[in-house]
């Protein structure tokens, strides 16, 4: 008779289920709609009586990483569980940063947040002003990862005041990749770090073939983004910004002469000297340079570590041979290239707050960080975990990373938390001047107006 | 009496019995989480001072049920609510226990550096203590509002002429007047406990050892939306008795509510109520992440009155609409060909229908491929034919005229089918006729079938022109609005403000500006449009 029932409800509940079942048996009169009802009050018994004997504590963690990032955490988690008996992890990512982003917001704002989460660099300025995050600072020796342990400028991406908002877990800085095997064809010697606009530009040049003369190249020298987190190294780099230091205002830093000096180079690199292609970086198809780039049709690629995972493939294949070098820099700059990084935080209103404390100890630490950087997915922001890394790549790539953290900064995402708003006008300045063919001071001076609107609003 | 004022009068006796319930609930909830909030506050300073060991702790008004190690108080507590209770060695928080009417707020004791919970508070909450003048006034609002409505159902009943709102308004104003001196009291409870709990100028590191106080605003909602039901409720009732005289009139109209009823609940609930919610976050300046979310009035509004890019994104918006009618057109030609009788049209109107079904995200992305300027078929197509490629995306003068292509291609195959269901409910008379009398195909097409084909035409155009000021994943995955904001569409714009600027205030005064010019244009439309056609009469 109750081989019907498909339900497993424990304890008190079972024997309640089995009762219930047994008095509604086919045997009697009742009708089947009866047995129905009555098998769905039993099972939400059930589902009600469940929780009051069940004491494991449930930890809930979420991300946007994507499956095999997620499987990187693992055995993280798993030691987590086994060092806590009656704690269970439950992770619950979203793959689309953009949807994470909105499940986060909306999970603080309803009271119900997970316990712990992965926060982008670019959130901590918006969630420090909302206070929402707890304050991490006071339990990192306590869950086995001192604060000195951190790459100090990654570490103050996260940190306010004394405060210290996500344990950092990973970041990247932005650099050109480059094919060697392209400049081994056209004979040129590698670039080294510290190369200017003008060495920068005579190699994308030579690297810029178009052997039918149809004026589309088949190989280009080089790529431009119109996404400014791309763009950003090289505008640092030419001596320029967006915003002042103090990031108040945008006039008097993206309309200055250094600013405007840097972004003419950039777009000329597709409108005069014609050595990278339109930049098309939609949403969707924000792949194309990368093909071009794994094609052997691209030589100088600018983007970060998360490349590594992809490109490992090109290289086990022997597919593809490449370096990393520096951005270059303007005469009389210095090289500065944004370091982007994510970090795991813990909300200030969680159920559990030591265990999830330790847990995003446990996801930060340098196992877990290990774990990532074998997989290529980011730097460790541990130096002595990606010293000791980098000393056994035999690529060399990890060494090249290394160099370029001492002339890391922090984006102005970890800065302003109006970035995003910012954020979304800046890829007017290229495509007006690449497309309209607008004078570069005169948008800078435009956008940079726009952009003071928002930040005094 | 009649059976019909029995009824009418339980009716209204149930409308002020349930307002006073649940006003009872909204106003006995918002109290008990006020006393929560200060029971909680009094445990946790006795909490603190035992982290901190100091030796004489404050003592609190409200009676302890256990002050010491987790194990002691929760045999204490256990004992108190006459059931185990568990989880008091990992709940880092404030808890609310209840059993039946019985409430105990907990309070970890942490050591000295906060870390560990070496000991709990537990104190009993009395939220009953400061309810009798609210309780009072419930239950005098409710007996007076009886009175006045039975009294009114009486008169109604005995003339003929008499208006039922003017009989039902008195137990409606005493329900009305008795909620808004509740709503002053609710908010000055709320205010008073304000005052009574310092941590909320001076908060703790930690907030998970403070409850928040209730919000005053959702509790005056609640107790609106409870006197709109009462009210309803009244009305129907003295909407029955004047109706009495005519039963078959009453009949119908109850039958066709009791049909109606569970679809407009839903809309209340899920369209309606939502869509006022949004009228609200509107004249707010609302950040989901800021406690914080001051009234702006109509500044909202006007701040979109001032914004160059909420202006282009409606343009672009107008000018995106345009595609309607030439999807319209596409698909009347389609499916005048595709009515013909012949072998393989099956197939064929699957085939049109297809792109219908398909994901826009996919489609997005395989027309992004399609419009690429150095490897897309469109521009590899224009190179065979010796004609320059065209950046179909990345030219301000081109992008949104190639997100309207791909949109016509969309909504060429559900068009095309309800044109075909049209042309197929079109008599095959009156063609004959027309054919007898000497018309052509162009003479039948423009005299029958198009006028017939009005109420679908008109169907299409207005479904069609809703959906096309709603785009939002072809701008979203082709564009991002760009370039240069040339497709930035007034949907892109209420996504990006609210969920990546997070300003829903001004997201909200954005839709609801959509709103109104939808329902502008609609009017417009049905007014232009909708007149009827009927050769068979």
């Amino acid at each position: 008779m109750i081989k019907h029932v498909s339900l497993r409800p424990v304890g008190r509940a079972a024997r309640l289920a089995t009762v219930a079942v047994a008095s509604v048996a086919p045997t009697s009169a009742c009708t089947w709609s009866a047995r129905t009802v009555t098998l769905l009050l039993v099972a939400l018994l059930a589902a009600a009586c469940r929780g009051s004997g069940d004491e494991t504590i449930v930890l809930r963690m979420t991300s946007w990483q994507s499956p095999q990032e997620n499987a990187l955490d693992l055995p993280a988690i798993r030691a987590f569980e086994r060092t806590h008996p009656g704690v269970r992890v439950v992770n619950e990512p979203v793959s689309n940063q953009a949807e994470y982003r909105e499940k986060v917001i909306t999970a603080i704002a309803s009271g119900s947040p997970p316990d712990v989460l992965l926060l982008d660099g670019i959130d901590v300025p918006s969630f420090a002003l909302a206070g929402v995050l707890l304050d991490l600072a006071p339990f990192a020796g306590r869950v086995g990862i001192p604060l000195s342990t951190f790459y100090p400028t990654v570490l103050a991406m996260f940190s306010r005041g004394d405060a210290v908002l996500a344990f950092p877990k990973g970041f990247s800085p932005m650099v050109y990749f480059y094919n060697r095997a392209l400049f081994d064809a056209a004979r040129l010697p590698y670039p080294v770090d510290g190369w200017t606009f003008d060495e920068f530009l005579r190699t994308a040049q030579a690297l810029t073939l178009d052997a039918n003369a149809d004026g589309v190249p088949e190989q280009w020298g080089t790529a431009v983004d119109r996404r400014f987190f791309s763009w950003q190294a090289m505008l640092w780099s030419g001596g320029g910004d967006i915003l002042t230091i103090d990031g108040r205002r945008a006039t008097g830093a993206l309309d200055s002469p250094a600013s405007i000096r840097a972004l003419e180079f950039l777009t000329a690199l597709v409108t005069t000297y014609r050595v990278a292609p339109k930049p098309n970086a939609f949403r969707a198809v924000s792949g194309t340079e990368t093909r071009l780039f794994y094609s052997g049709r691209l030589a100088l690629y600018p983007s970060g570590h998360w490349l590594i995972p992809n490109i490992r493939v090109q290289l086990a294949r022997g597919q593809l041979s490449l370096g990393v070098v520096s951005f270059p820099h303007a005469a009389g700059a210095d090289v500065i290239t944004p370091l982007f990084a994510s970090g795991w935080a813990v909300p200030r209103n969680t159920s559990h707050r030591k265990l999830a404390v330790e847990l995003a100890g446990a996801l930060s630490g340098a196992e877990a960080q290990r774990q990532r950087l074998i997989a290529g997915l980011e730097l460790s922001t541990m130096p002595a975990v990606q010293e000791a890394f980098a000393q056994h790549d035999s690529l060399g790539l990890e060494r090249s990373f290394l160099r370029q953290i001492p002339s890391g900064r922090a984006p102005w995402g970890a800065r302003s938390p109006k970035f995003r708003e910012l954020e979304a006008e800046l890829p007017e300045i290229l495509d007006r001047v690449i497309i309209l063919g607008e004078p570069v001071a005169q948008v800078a001076a435009d956008v940079a107006r726009k952009l003071d609107l928002i930040l005094l609003r | 009496m009649s059976a019909v004022r029995r009824a009418a009068s339980a009716t209204a006796i149930g409308a002020c019995i349930v307002w006073a319930l649940a006003t009872l609930l909204t106003v006995g909830s918002t109290y008990a989480k006020v006393e929560y909030v200060l029971t909680a506050y009094e445990a946790g300073s006795v909490a603190r001072a035992r982290s901190a060991n100091l030796s004489r702790p404050p003592s609190p008004k409200r009676r302890i049920i256990g002050d010491g190690s987790v194990k002691q108080v929760r045999t204490d507590l256990s004992r108190f609510l006459g059931r185990p209770v568990t989880g008091l060695e990992s709940q880092d928080r404030v808890t609310v226990h209840a059993k039946w009417f019985e409430r105990v707020v907990t309070v970890p004791v942490k050591d000295r550096d906060e870390w560990d919970i070496v000991g709990v508070v537990a104190l009993r909450a009395e939220p009953w203590s400061e309810l009798l003048i609210p309780v009072g006034g419930i239950v005098a609002a409710m007996l007076m509002a009886i009175v006045l409505a039975l009294r009114g159902l009486r008169r109604l009943e005995a003339d003929a002429h008499a208006s039922t709102y003017a009989f039902m308004i008195a137990p409606v104003a005493a329900l009305a007047v008795t909620m808004a001196a509740l709503a002053v009291l609710v908010r000055a409870r709320i205010d008073g406990a304000a005052l009574d709990f310092p941590t909320l100028a001076l908060r703790d590191r930690f907030d998970s050892l403070t409850l928040p106080l209730p919000n005053g605003q959702a509790s005056g909602l609640w107790l609106a939306l409870v006197l709109v039901l009462a009210a309803t409720l009244l009305f129907v009732a003295g909407w029955a008795v004047s109706a009495s005289r005519r039963p078959a009139a009453r009949r119908e109209t109850l039958t066709a509510w009791a049909f109606l009823a569970p679809s407009a609940l839903h809309l209340l609930v899920f369209t309606a109520g939502p869509l006022l919610f949004t009228l609200y976050v509107s004249l707010h300046d609302w950040d989901l992440l800021q406690a914080n979310r001051p009234f702006v009035g109509l500044g909202n509004y006007a701040e979109l009155a001032r914004d160059p890019l909420f202006w282009k994104a409606l343009g672009n918006t107008f000018i995106y609409a345009l595609y309607v009618p030439f999807s319209m057109a596409l698909a009347l030609g389609a499916a005048l060909i595709l009515d013909q009788p012949l072998k393989g049209m099956k197939a064929l109107r699957a085939l049109v229908f297809l792109p219908t079904v398909v994901s826009y995200v996919a489609i997005a992305v395989v027309w992004q491929w399609m419009f690429n300027l150095d490897y897309g078929l469109l521009n590899y197509l224009l190179r065979a034919l010796h004609l320059p490629g065209v950046d179909w995306l990345g030219n301000p003068k081109t992008a949104l005229l190639a997100v309207m292509l791909v949109s016509a291609w969309v909504q060429l195959g559900y068009q095309m089918v309800i044109f075909l269901a049209g042309l197929q409910g079109i008599p095959a008379h009156l063609h004959e006729a027309a054919t007898l009398d000497g018309a052509g195909p162009w003479l039948r097409f423009r005299h029958i079938t198009l006028p017939l084909l009005r109420p679908v035409t008109v169907y299409l155009f207005v479904t069609g022109i809703i959906w096309s000021f709603q785009v939002f994943t072809l701008v979203y995955v082709m564009t991002e609005g760009g370039p240069v904001h040339a497709t930035d569409v007034l949907v892109y714009r209420i996504y990006q403000n609210a969920w990546e600027f997070r300003r829903m205030g001004y997201a909200s005064a954005m839709s609801w500006v959509l709103f109104a010019i939808l329902l502008i244009l609609t009017l417009l439309q049905w007014r232009a449009l909708n007149k009827k056609v009927d050769y068979a009469a």
